[in-house]
């Protein structure tokens, strides 16, 4: 059975149930389909998903079982709401002026976090992506059109003030995701995520996926799994975790070592250890020891869709006017002249 | 009581209300809610994911293991992680000299093709019709004896020579290990694959006269003119040539590094470069040549080096007083920007802007190498650019081009031939390389097939591939399939159930990469020799053995002479020798790397008959060459043309090479595949690059299917406009078009080799083919 980071035996054990795999059982499909169905009606399925997502935010049962603090003697509440000694805030900068385009973030996206793949791909709205990488246009015609690649993994939108502010937070009926104040991280739990898709629908960067399928692998190359990373089972949502478990991956060292810190180089995502540009940088926005502390300052530095208050923590660096331009076109009140290439 | 609207409304809602906050308030529910949660949740056991039946893998210590990437020419470091006994990623390694940590989208899939389904799992022997696909497991010894008899028995027959053997590279022991084999076999016929270096390796052995590969110092240039180079696009060490590109957009503005892409189509290179010049496809020498022509005008040129160390710059005459043009007056005459702008459609302002910026930046440098560098390319066409880096006085400078030799192993004993041997290895080759006709050219990959279809039957009796797939990768596939049925026995080496080995006879597979021992050279392009060392770091998965293992088994069996050059135990006591004292660095490190390499100063770089860097090539008269024009002697624009008429065929096809699109010897992997675009692939089409206004033309729009045809060959396409290519050109991307391999990638677009010919380039005939002509029509 596939579990969460740790190397058995060799490392403390941090009991963690955001990542553990659960599958989606047959009889638990009924049960989300009565929730889903109920969740459309707007009726009490939606107040339930509201009063679970009180109770867990009270430190009730369902959020106890979910997850446990690093840190001894924090309950899950004080954690969650008030932050202690350490709170980190991890972010992205992305230098699109170094983006190749070469996908090699998408792939060792997919290759670290177990996305699976079929025969047919093409159609990107049933196919997972947790990184994808944007190619978009000036809008010029030749020979004066330009293009830039935008990578684009799950923007962890703080949103502003402290809950119902992320997009897809405010929405889920089900506490399926949850923005960590300790982490900066949202969380995707698979096993209490009923397929509702509120989130889908709410996330303006398209960062969520819904599992059309159970997820199947050719013979023998299930070997490969990382069983760091559960396996999704159809029916749920998923989306960029940030690569949770290396953070797990980190806290455990770090404890085992007696340390609280996590130094910068400890937990690094998967795509920014990939990528061959050295395009993505990595690490707590707010520690100015960090690289992405400066990073985020630069003068062509914006994120995604500014404008519409999501707050989030993915960076891009462009010195391209039309390109910082871009990334607010939706709202319409910039770069309307940009296009997919 | 009257029940109008309100009322029924505000009772309506009193009830819903009612009942809602009776359901809400009463435990019951929440509690059953609850307890279903859990106790669905706790089935787990009785319940499996749908395709992972009692398969999801086991957790287990975590172990790292360094070794080598072989999937393109690049030969990247990677670090691969293991839990317990299973590879469940790839990652860059750091600090390794090529890619330092970075790793490109083909390198990390390299999991997938470890365990997939592609792999051949044993022996094979073909069981059905060519190319049906059905074949049957066999022992390792019925397939060796399969192989030793059918050799044996040409060998016999004096029909030694008819024995060629394709391999993606000639150097490293395990290529070399096949040189020897055919030599003592006696057969002259070794082939390698087609790239940008059969060119450049010419090209340096004329104008510098040095045997060595190219190498460009790319990270200290700052100022990067390509010639249609894919820089970015998987071109030369594709990880090392991208974190040049970082390098090159890091610092301030004032000394970042200025990027120059020459090319019709907006590749990615074009996009991240900081101009882009879409010049008419196949006259990038004319272009060379116009920006020489200002260079050398303007005096802008580096006279030290041109004055002191070149020769036939200037006009010159021989003993018997006959004069001779030189480069300058080629260029002055020839090429002035008027007519450049003629015929490459860059303006005439923009070439000179060019040409000045080009040549007085600090550390300028031409690359050459259309691409990928999957194709061999026009020899004139490489010298033009070569002639530039020339006149910036950039040879073997920082940040210039140099000679990089290999990093130095331990020489094999001398085969001794009897005389079959040495009669077989003195017969002609069949690919008419090293002939009369092509002197200086040492394979011609392209040129086989022609050799076959257009000679006599029984050309080749035998084929042995190794690490190629030129069944696929060979333009003009149609006469490829024929020269294939032509060969009565095919023996592929190949760990997957790639083209060629679909259509071979007996498979006899190799261990993946990251289940072998074996050395890899210095990566393309690479300005300083590095070796690094292969090994396994999974046993391996299938019944396979490794392929030195296997010749060498091939050899003692048919034994004689034969045997006599393979007198080692087994292929690790090979490497081991081979590598001599290198190999106590080479396991702990796994690499060695000559950090202090330094390309040779100019008075003692050149080896050419005048001892200088030779713009007029004297190699021709020496080599016996029969060169027509005066002209033919210098850097000059011949141009390529592109097969077809332009009445039939009003477009111009060109392929686009793709990063994330793998388009050599290996197929794409799923996730690869995955990361296409949905501008490029959609089901099983694939899409043409249409310009809007060429579109409208032909009455083609957005997602359209059309027929796309060329003199070669015909498919069903999607049209998809984009503004990025010239108008009247288009391009199609190069890797689809898969027959074998799986369902993943099998069926989905077309080949492009299957619609281009070959041109041959008529110095070293090498296929300078860069695109076709062609017509798109609406279905
Ligand atoms: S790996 Fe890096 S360079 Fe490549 S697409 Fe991703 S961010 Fe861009
Ligand atoms: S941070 Fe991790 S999960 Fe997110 S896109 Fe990168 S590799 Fe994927
Ligand atoms: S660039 Fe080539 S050698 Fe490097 S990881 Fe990619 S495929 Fe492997």
């Amino acid at each position: 059975m596939l579990r969460n980071a740790r190397q058995a035996g060799l490392e403390p054990i941090i009991p963690s149930f955001q990542y553990s795999i659960i599958p989606w059982p047959r009889p638990g499909f009924s049960l989300c389909g009565i929730l889903h169905l109920l969740s459309h009606q707007g009726g009490p399925g939606f107040s339930f998903g509201g009063i679970v997502q009180l109770l867990s935010r009270q430190g009730g049962p369902i959020a106890k079982r979910s997850e446990a603090s690093f840190y001894e003697g924090v309950t899950m509440k004080e954690a969650h709401h008030k932050g202690h000694g350490k709170t980190y805030k991890y972010g992205m900068v992305v230098d699109l002026d170094k983006c190749t385009g070469c996908g090699a973030c998408m792939v060792a996206c997919m290759a670290e976090n177990n996305l699976p793949f079929r025969k047919d791909n093409s159609d990107r709205l049933r196919s997972s992506l947790w990184m994808r990488v944007y190619k978009i246009s000036n809008g010029l015609p030749f020979p004066d059109m330009e293009i830039s690649y935008i990578p684009r993994p799950c923007q962890h939108c703080e949103g502003h003030g402290h809950h119902a502010a992320t997009p897809c937070v405010s929405v889920c009926p089900a506490c399926a995701t949850d923005y960590s104040h300790e982490t900066g991280i949202v969380s995707q739990i698979y096993t209490r995520c009923f397929g509702c898709r509120y989130c889908m629908a709410a996330c303006p960067y398209h960062v969520r996926i819904f599992n059309w399928w159970d997820p199947t692998w050719p013979k023998g190359m299930e070997k490969y799994l990382n069983p760091d990373v559960s396996v999704r089972m159809r029916g749920v949502v998923e989306k960029c975790s940030f690569c949770y478990h290396r953070l797990q991956r980190a806290r455990n060292k770090a404890y085992a070592e007696g340390r609280r810190e996590i130094h910068e180089d400890e937990y690094q995502t998967a795509c920014t250890q990939a990528c061959p540009a050295g395009a993505i940088t990595f690490g707590d926005l707010d520690n100015p020891e960090h690289k992405v502390y400066e990073l985020k300052k630069s003068r062509y530095a914006f994120r995604l869709l500014e404008e519409l208050g999501t707050n989030p923590k993915v960076y891009y660096v462009s010195t391209r006017d039309w390109v910082r331009k871009a990334g607010d076109v939706y709202t319409g009140k910039k770069g309307n002249d940009v296009m997919p290439a | 009581m009257k029940l109008d609207r309100r009322t029924f409304i505000e009772l309506s809602v009193g009830f819903s209300l009612g009942a809602g906050a009776g359901i809400m308030l009463t435990p019951v529910n929440w509690k059953l809610m609850d307890d279903m949660t859990i106790w669905s949740q706790e089935l787990w056991p009785r319940y499996q994911l749908g395709g992972l039946e009692g398969r999801l893998p086991q957790t287990g210590e975590v172990t790292h293991a360094d070794s080598v990437c072989t999937l393109c020419p690049g030969g990247c470091g990677i670090t691969v992680r293991k839990v317990k006994d299973r590879v469940t990623k790839i990652e860059g390694r750091e600090g390794y000299p090529v890619n330092d940590g970075g790793i490109c989208p083909l390198g990390v899939a390299g999991l997938q093709l470890l365990y997939g389904p592609w792999r051949v799992p044993s022996p094979l022997r073909r069981a059905g019709k060519r190319g049906s696909g059905k074949f049957e497991r066999i022992t390792w010894d019925e397939a060796i004896n399969k192989v030793v008899q059918k050799l044996g028995d040409l060998r016999q027959r004096g029909q030694s020579h008819t024995v060629a053997s394709i391999l993606g590279s000639d150097r490293g022991t395990v290529p070399q290990l096949f040189g020897r084999f055919l030599s003592a076999y006696g057969s002259p016929n070794l082939i390698r694959t087609a790239s940008a270096e059969d060119t450049y390796e010419l090209a340096l052995g004329l104008m510098q006269g040095a045997t060595a590969s190219v190498g460009y110092d790319l990270e200290r240039a700052n100022f990067i003119l390509s010639f249609g180079s894919g820089l970015i696009e998987g071109w030369g060490s594709p990880v090392r040539v991208i974190k040049a590109h970082s390098i090159w957009r890091s610092g301030n503005s004032k000394d970042r590094a200025t990027v120059v892409q020459i090319e019709p189509r907006l590749s990615n290179t074009a996009a991240k470069a900081d101009n882009w010049y879409p010049v008419n496809p196949g006259t990038e020498a004319a272009l060379a040549l116009g920006l020489a022509h200002i260079i050398v005008k303007e005096s802008l040129y580096d006279s030290a080096f041109v004055q002191n160390h070149t020769f036939g710059f200037e006009d010159w005459s021989d003993a018997t007083g006959k004069t001779y043009m030189g480069f300058k007056r080629l260029v002055l005459t020839e090429y002035k920007p008027g007519a450049v702008s003629m015929t490459t459609g860059i303006s005439v302002t923009k070439i000179v802007q060019l040409a000045r910026a080009f040549a007085k930046a600090k550390r300028p440098l031409a690359v050459w190498g259309r691409g990928k560098g999957t194709t061999s390319g026009s020899l004139y066409e490489c010298m033009a650019v070569h002639a530039l880096n020339a006149l910036v006085g950039n040879i073997n400078q920082l940040g210039g081009v140099s000679t990089r030799p290999q990093v130095a192993t331990r020489a094999w004993p001398a085969v001794s031939r009897d005389g079959t041997a040495r009669k077989g290895s003195h017969r002609p080759r069949i690919d008419g390389a090293g002939t009369s006709r092509y002197p200086l050219t040492r394979y011609l990959p392209d040129r086989w097939p022609q050799a076959i279809n257009g000679g006599r039957p029984g050309t080749i009796q035998a084929l042995l591939v190794h690490e190629a797939d030129p069944y696929f990768t060979t333009t003009d596939s149609a006469a490829v399939a024929k020269a294939f049925d032509g060969i009565p026995f095919v023996v592929s080496f190949s760990t997957y159930l790639d083209e060629t080995a679909y259509h071979a006879d007996l498979i006899l597979p190799n261990h993946h990469y990251l289940e072998r021992w074996e050395d890899i050279p210095t990566p393309v392009g690479l300005q300083k020799p590095i070796l690094g060392l292969l090994r396994p770091v999974v046993s391996p998965q299938f019944d396979t053995r490794h392929v030195g293992d296997v010749l060498m088994t091939i050899a003692k069996e048919l034994g004689g002479t034969v045997a006599d050059a393979f007198p080692w135990e087994d292929y690790e006591t090979v490497l081991k020798e081979t590598m001599g004292d290198k190999w106590g660095t080479l396991e702990e490190e796994g690499y060695v790397e000559d950090a202090g390499y330094k390309p040779p100063a100019w008075r003692k770089a050149f080896g050419t008959p005048s001892g200088k860097f030779e713009f007029y090539i004297t190699a021709f008269d020496q080599a016996g060459m029969k060169v027509d024009k005066d002209v033919g002697y210098l850097p000059h624009y011949e141009p390529v043309e592109a097969e077809g008429d332009s009445s039939t065929y009003p477009l111009t096809l060109i392929p686009a090479e793709l990063i994330r699109l793998a388009d050599g010897a290996i197929g794409n992997p799923p996730f690869c595949t995955k990361a296409l675009e949905e501008t490029e692939l959609k089901g099983n089409d694939l899409f043409v690059e249409v310009n809007p206004k060429t579109a409208a033309n032909y009455g083609l729009s957005e997602g359209r299917c059309a027929m796309l045809e060329t003199p070669r060959g015909k498919a069903k396409v999607l049209v998809h406009l984009f503004e990025g290519i010239m108008p009247g050109v288009i391009a199609i991307p190069k890797g689809l078009g898969h027959a074998a391999y799986d369902d993943y990638l099998a069926g989905k677009g077309v080949n492009a080799n299957s619609l281009m010919g070959v041109v041959e380039d008529p110095i070293s005939g090498l296929s300078a083919t860069w695109g076709i002509r062609a017509k798109l029509t609406r279905v």
